[in-house]
């Protein structure tokens, strides 16, 4: 049984101040929320803290917003597009950054990004979902890659040998059964 | 003068957000598969929520407000991102075919 971290606990709390107003009334609610979020956060594994480096930060969301628009954009011109263009694969990626909060932030990024999102996720490997099948897809994962690292001021280790823990991630199309 | 070009600004910011959420749902309706299906709702949905919250936020009475629209976004976000990952994972486990893709699915 992990222990529960009360910075964590202090968080979960600030959070549930910010949303709910600082309400009495609201804390009957609000105590349960905070609870059950604090112990299915330690329960996950979440207890790493992770250091945002300013620098990094006033880089990202820049970027972040910029891309955001670009998404919407794009899916937005597809949707209402009367020949609905669009030629969606899947495609297998192996991310550099280490394990804990980068590597589980830069995956939920690639989900809010243009065009991708991630659909399978074991260790290094990942299978990525591409709205339209071109090298674009890969090249703007290493760009978000290196901007979530210089967020959490931590390396992306280059070294792409070695073959996927899970054989479901390492191929192009095969769904797996069972 | 300044609050009538605020209101201008927001009533602006608002309706390109809702254009957004009519598109993503438009893609909804019309893309091919649950994998294209899902691209609509988090792209289109995530810009229309962060317009109308910009504009929404222009208009809040102090600044606590303005943060709780902001921290309101974000965990939309975030809950955008996870929701969209299982849903793809659990199709790509329950061999939903995708589009585009040469897949065989078991009979």
């Amino acid at each position: 049984m992990r222990r529960i971290s009360l910075a964590w606990l202090l968080v979960f709390a600030l959070v549930w101040t910010v949303l709910a107003a600082p309400r009495f009334d609201a804390w009957v609610a609000g105590a349960i929320a905070v609870l059950t979020g604090v112990i299915l956060h330690t329960g996950l594994g979440g207890r790493q803290g992770a250091r945002i480096h300013l620098r990094g930060l006033v880089r990202f969301v820049p970027f972040f917003l910029n891309q955001s628009v670009r998404g919407g954009l794009d899916v937005a011109f597809r949707a209402l597009h009367p020949a609905r263009p669009l030629d969606p694969t899947f495609i297998p990626f192996r991310t550099g950054l280490p394990e804990g909060p980068a590597r589980v932030f830069f995956v939920n990024c690639i989900s809010l990004l243009p065009g991708t999102f991630s659909a399978q996720f074991h260790d290094r490997d990942l299978r990525v979902h591409l709205l339209t099948d071109d090298a674009e897809g890969a090249r703007r994962l290493e760009t978000l890659e290196r901007k979530v690292a210089g967020l959490f001021g931590v390396q992306v280790d280059e070294s792409k040998e070695g073959t996927p823990a899970d054989p479901a991630l390492s191929g192009n199309g095969g769904q797996r059964h069972g | 003068m300044t609050e009538s070009l605020l209101e201008l600004v927001t009533g602006a910011l608002v309706l390109a957000g809702a254009f957004f959420f009519l598109a993503g749902t438009a893609g909804l309706l019309r893309f091919p598969d649950v994998y294209c299906r899902l691209h609509a709702l988090t792209k289109a949905d995530n810009l229309g929520l962060g317009l109308i919250s910009l504009g929404l936020a222009l208009q809040a009475p102090d600044w606590t407000t303005r943060i709780q629209i902001l921290l309101i976004w974000l965990l939309a976000l975030a809950a955008a991102a996870t929701v969209c990952h299982l849903l793809a994972r659990s199709s790509l486990r329950e061999g939903v075919p995708a589009v585009g893709v040469d897949t065989e699915v078991d009979p």
